[in-house]
């Protein structure tokens, strides 16, 4: 195990990778965790927090061998961190309060296809709707790939004689030799470990399928059975199902995982509160976990995207855009008055899932993309990665192609040792490639770098413009929040070319996804479709979310109990409203946010940009038509915190970050008026105060024609 | 150009608007215009449905470009509620048919023709939705466009575009010019047009030299009475199609495709059809053209090919008055047939194929917006073609609508 010199532990990532305190992680590449831990001491006087990130990937550093992903346990690398960081800090196990956990588990399991065999009854007739899905194609010029086939083959498909109509009326009963019938087909089956009960309008009437869960639970205690009642009741079958067959296919696997290490940590740690990181950005507990797998996909960069928030909040800035770049991938999430953005629909490996997810865009572009000609005679920069083997050029490692990072390097960009010298560059190889692909272009090799350098700021650009121009926010109120490996060497062009003049650099990149664990509230989503119009039916919709209210503060009041049954200290808990809208005849709907308060310190953030309605609708013809309430989805947060009234106490560790913007031209006053609190974001009209030193704008940005000024409710 | 994401069908579903646009309007082209038009024969149009709408984009006085989209309405008119109803043997009774008119002149909306449009659709306040969706979309486009030309100015601009369309078209011959020289040949037919006419035969015979393509359709049946007819544009959509899938999946929708093809079809064929055919049902045979293509391509690209598709663009139209609220609804659906087997590996059941890839309508959704019951929604059985050649199912849902 290697150490760094002063406060700071690391380890080889090949068992484990523990940093704590403000490590940098350095440019070389984006290992990352299969799991990252945050423990939170009790002290007497003071709370001590400490973050520590498990990984069980090959160590991307140059040097090292190529180690094959070791599977073993993935709980075993979380608790020999959590070992090291007793050892090292010398805390006994007895005063750890809480441990917050992020796994990469689930997203594995999917991305290889290894899960539990699984099977799904659904209502006859209905069997094959899971392979059909939306009868789309993934790539429509590409006439060899395919959807990938569903979890459950046909023969494991099973129709049951049901059926309850479009209000939750029931059509055709569920009789007890139909699920006499079903039960007789399961045991047909060989091998089945899981199974989804799918049933049509379950989310209006779940009986059916309560019903049905019973029987075959009594029956078969051996299988893991998933509702699609309770993993996502909302309209709209497929993505219901598919979320449920999903969840199916984790369960045994994960179920065992948390299982395992819920014992190891009571072992380790008999007192801490255990919270699982969802990929909504909040915690749910181990035994929700269990049942719903399905929740933890994705969450690893949404753990990031939560600290990333946290971070900005306690530097007093609630509108964010995070930038988080690492040797393949850039991630970009946006942040909007101190909350990541939500979406309720993602793919991974080609299966819909739909959860409320914390909304992180993903490209192809990061410090290894790889800068080729095509056919066409232009320049492409990725998606394709020359990853940790060989990597880059200037790795010496064996790469022959021109990266971004080679660019970097060539460039002068990049220093020529990094991660505290624990990786040198090579500056005559990322020379040589770098003049190779000039050569095909008929440029100058400087030309050339700065072209591919040029080329990932416009893929990154793009990304972000997903997640901001695209649901008509304009990036320009926003202050970037650059990290992962390679955030802050592109973070100034990015900003030149969206026109952000701000970027908050937080001083710990490489642990903001152990930040967003131990930031994280324990969090429950509730959902329910309403459809009534917005004013004829609005008693309808109001009753629909008093209902959801109810369900939440039914849960906020079970979670108030400590696990000894004594009631805690009364803890700030909020409950978010989020009323989907469309207008009537459109397809999808747009979220609104109403948000209540209850309890506790209401946030102190104020706001620091225009608020924007979300997302932009085409006015239809006569406003005051009907529209009809889609779905209510209030979401109950209540922190696991109970000995605090309001942000906790690491917040103090980012107020004095460093601020860089994204203009050239230094403004002697900023620094002193940032380190006075005086900051704010821009506002239109602003003149940039630095503006008088410049000699000319930087490259891209155009100064509007006077006279051109957008029209109010024109900007989008 | 075209957005990525975009139907095939629609690569030169609005190649020639500029051209038509250009040849009436000329001189008197102004900002804030906004020319609509879906007429197949005098409007650069497909199917009447598909209705394009176009607005100019100035650099003060100079016309720099167009800024266009399409949308396909769920009703124009017609003899058929959705107007797409086989059995219909001229355009007349198709819809309604939009030569290029103004919507907006100069920024004012042309108050009577939007009148004419609406009187003559179903549910004229769906279609106005519809159409406003247009409508804003051209507008942020061309302020988007007005933008950039603010950035980096016309002459640059245009030298952009031409470089981009000309580095396409050299991507596209590098591509063209991996299928071993020769002539190819192939012809199908069509099962039948829907007003008794059967086996109409579509023939391509390709010609392949070097850098070169063509694709000659002589040999191909004259226009039917039913209205499966393809118009020049819906062809070349066809073939581009289907060079692009077997040679480069990846290559940029542009103008560089088209240059890079010759197509010549004869006038009056059912590729090529001229006033008064009826062209509704024009996806059908778009799919049977990307068939026939790639039957010819099949000596040549063995690899690369695939069995033929469904070889259709099976669509159903509900309509009717809604008892439980005594409006009128119309609802269609598409039903994707499965595609052709692979060299590798089988087919794919019941997905959209070639030239579409719309998506289906939740069982969920049916039910809740309309007086209909979905009984079942599978795949059948055998409904593909033998095993080797490969098997691929067809999968009929089956709507049957309810009582209230």
């Amino acid at each position: 195990m290697d150490r760094t010199p002063g406060e700071r532990i690391r380890s080889d990532a090949d068992t484990g990778d523990v940093e704590f305190g403000d490590a940098d992680r350095g440019m070389a590449g984006d290992g990352r965790a299969d799991g990252n831990g945050g423990l939170d001491r009790r002290g007497r006087r003071r709370r001590h927090v400490h973050r520590f990130r498990g990984a069980q990937r090959r160590d991307r550093r140059a040097g090292d061998p190529q180690a094959p992903l070791d599977p073993g346990d993935p709980s075993e690398a979380i608790l020999e961190g959590l070992r090291e960081l007793q050892a090292k800090i010398g805390i006994a196990g007895a005063d750890v309060g809480r441990f917050a956990h992020g796994t990469t588990v689930a997203t594995n399991a999917l991305l290889q296809r290894k899960g539990a065999a699984v099977g799904v009854v659904t209502t006859r007739g209905f069997r094959d709707l899971l392979e059909i899905g939306r009868q789309v194609r993934p790539a429509i010029y590409d006439l060899q790939v395919d959807a990938p086939p569903p979890l459950a083959a046909r023969h494991r498909r099973l129709e049951v004689s049901e059926r309850i109509g479009p209000d939750g009326a029931v059509i055709e009963p569920l009789t007890e030799s139909g699920i006499a019938e079903v039960l007789d087909q399961l045991a047909g089956l060989d091998g089945v470990q899981g199974l989804a009960v799918c049933l049509l309008f379950s989310f209006v009437n779940p009986e059916h399928e309560q019903r049905l869960a019973a029987a075959i639970r009594r029956a078969r205690p051996d299988l893991y059975v998933s509702l699609s009642s309770e993993v996502q009741p909302e309209f709209r079958e497929y993505e219901r199902f598919s979320t449920t067959l999903v969840n199916a296919f984790l369960q045994p696997e994960v179920g065992r995982y948390m299982q395992r290490l819920q014992a190891a940590i009571h072992d380790a740690a008999p007192r801490a509160r255990v919270g699982i990181f969802q990929s909504s950005g909040g915690l749910m507990s181990v035994e929700k976990a269990a049942q719903f797998p399905v929740r933890t996909a994705l969450s690893g960069p949404a753990a990031g995207a939560v600290g990333a928030a946290a971070a900005g909040r306690a530097s007093g800035i609630g509108n964010l855009i995070t930038l988080d770049i690492g040797g393949t991938s850039t991630d970009v999430c946006l942040i909007r008055d101190g909350r990541t953005e939500i979406t309720h629909m993602r793919e991974i490996a080609g299966f819909r899932i739909r959860l409320p997810m914390v909304d992180i865009h993903t490209v192809g572009a990061g410090g290894g993309s790889i800068a080729r000609v095509e056919a066409d005679g232009l320049m492409k920069v990725g998606p394709e990665s020359a990853g940790a083997v060989p990597g880059p050029a200037c790795y010496g490692m064996g790469g022959t192609e021109p990266t971004v990072t080679d660019a970097n390097v060539f460039l002068g960009r990049l220093p020529l040792s990094l991660a505290g010298g624990g990786l040198s560059l090579d500056r005559a190889r990322a020379e040589a490639v770098v003049t190779a692909i000039a050569g095909r272009l008929g440029v100058s090799p400087v030309r050339a770098a700065l072209g591919i350098v040029g080329i990932a700021t416009s893929n990154m650009t793009r990304a972000i413009r997903a997640v901001s121009t695209e649901r008509g926010y304009d990036p320009r109120d926003f202050t970037l929040m650059p990290f992962g490996g390679a955030g802050g060497l592109h973070a100034a062009d990015v900003c030149r070319a969206l026109g952000i003049r701000r970027a908050l650099v937080p001083r710990a990149p490489g642990i903001l996804c152990a930040d967003g664990l131990l930031e994280a509230e324990l969090q429950e989503n509730f959902v329910m479709t309403c459809r009534a119009p917005l004013v004829a039916g609005i008693a309808r919709i109001a009753e629909a979310a008093a209902a959801l209210r109810r369900q939440a503060e039914a849960w906020l009041a079970e979670r108030g109990r400590g696990g000894d049954r004594r009631p805690r200290p009364a803890v700030p808990r909020h409950a978010l409203c989020r009323p989907e809208l469309r207008a009537v005849g459109r397809g999808a709907g747009g979220a609104v946010r109403r948000s209540r308060r209850r309890g506790g310190a209401a946030r102190r953030l104020p706001r620091r940009a225009p608020a924007r309605p979300r997302p932009r609708r085409p006015r239809r013809a006569d406003r005051g038509g009907q529209r009809p309430l889609q779905g209510a989805r209030p979401a109950a947060a209540g922190p696991q915190r109970p000995d605090q009234p309001g942000r906790p106490g690491g917040a103090v560790r980012y107020r004095d970050g460093v601020v860089r913007r994204g203009c050239r031209g230094r403004d002697p006053d900023l620094r002193a008026r940032l380190a006075a609190g005086r900051h704010r974001a821009r506002r239109p009209g602003d003149r940039h105060p630095a503006r008088r030193h410049h000699r000319r704008p930087a490259r891209g940005h155009r100064h509007r024609r006077p006279g051109a000024q957008p029209a109010d409710g024109d900007r989008t | 150009m075209q957005a990525e994401q975009a139907l095939p069908i629609h690569l030169a579903s609005m190649a020639g608007l500029m051209t038509h646009i250009l040849a009436i309007f000329g001189d008197t082209i102004r900002p804030g215009d906004m020319f609509i038009g879906n007429d197949p024969h005098v409007a650069g149009g497909t199917h009447l449905p598909d209705i394009n709408l176009a607005t100019p984009v100035f650099d003060g006085d100079r016309l720099v470009g167009f800024v266009a989209n399409i949308i396909h309405h769920a009703d124009v008119g017609g003899a058929a509620v959705g107007s797409m109803s086989g059995g219909l043997d001229e355009i007349y009774k198709e819809g309604l048919r939009i030569p290029l008119v103004r919507l907006y002149s100069q920024g004012e909306l042309v108050t009577d023709i939007q009148r004419l449009l609406m009187l003559n659709m179903r549910l004229p306040e769906e279609r106005q939705g519809d159409l406003n969706a247009q409508i804003a979309a051209a507008r942020l486009g061309r302020r988007r466009l007005e933008e950039v030309i603010a950035r980096t100015g016309t002459d640059r601009l245009l030298r952009t575009f031409d470089e981009i369309v000309t580095r396409t078209r050299r991507r596209m011959q590098a591509a063209i010019a991996t299928v071993p020289d020769g002539e190819y040949a192939f012809a199908d037919v069509m099962d039948d047009d829907g007003t008794g006419t059967e086996d109409i035969r579509i023939a391509v015979t390709i010609r392949k030299e070097g850098d070169r393509i063509a694709f000659d359709f002589a040999g191909s049946d004259p226009q039917m009475p039913g209205n499966f007819n393809l118009t020049y544009n819906a062809t070349q959509s066809a073939v581009c199609y289907a060079l692009k899938a077997l040679l480069d999946p990846d290559v940029p929708n542009n103008h560089g495709i088209f240059e890079a093809i010759d197509i010549s079809a004869p006038e009056g064929s059912v590729v090529n059809c001229v006033a008064p055919a009826a062209v509704a049902m024009r996806a059908n045979t778009c799919q049977r053209v990307v068939d026939v293509v790639i039957g010819a391509l099949a000596e040549a690209l063995p690899d690369r090919v695939i069995g033929a598709a469904n070889g259709a663009n099976t669509s159903a139209v509900f309509a009717g008055t809604d008892p439980r609220t005594g409006r009128q609804y119309v609802y269609l659906e598409t039903l994707g047939g499965g595609m052709g087997g692979r060299v590798a590996k089988d087919g794919k059941d019941g997905v959209q194929v070639h030239i579409t890839n719309t998506s289906n309508l939740p069982v969920e959704a049916i039910e809740q917006e309309y007086p209909l019951r979905v009984e079942g929604y599978e795949l059948i059985e055998d409904s593909g073609g033998a095993r080797a050649p490969p098997r691929r199912h067809g999968d009929p849902p089956d709507p049957a609508a309810g009582r209230p």
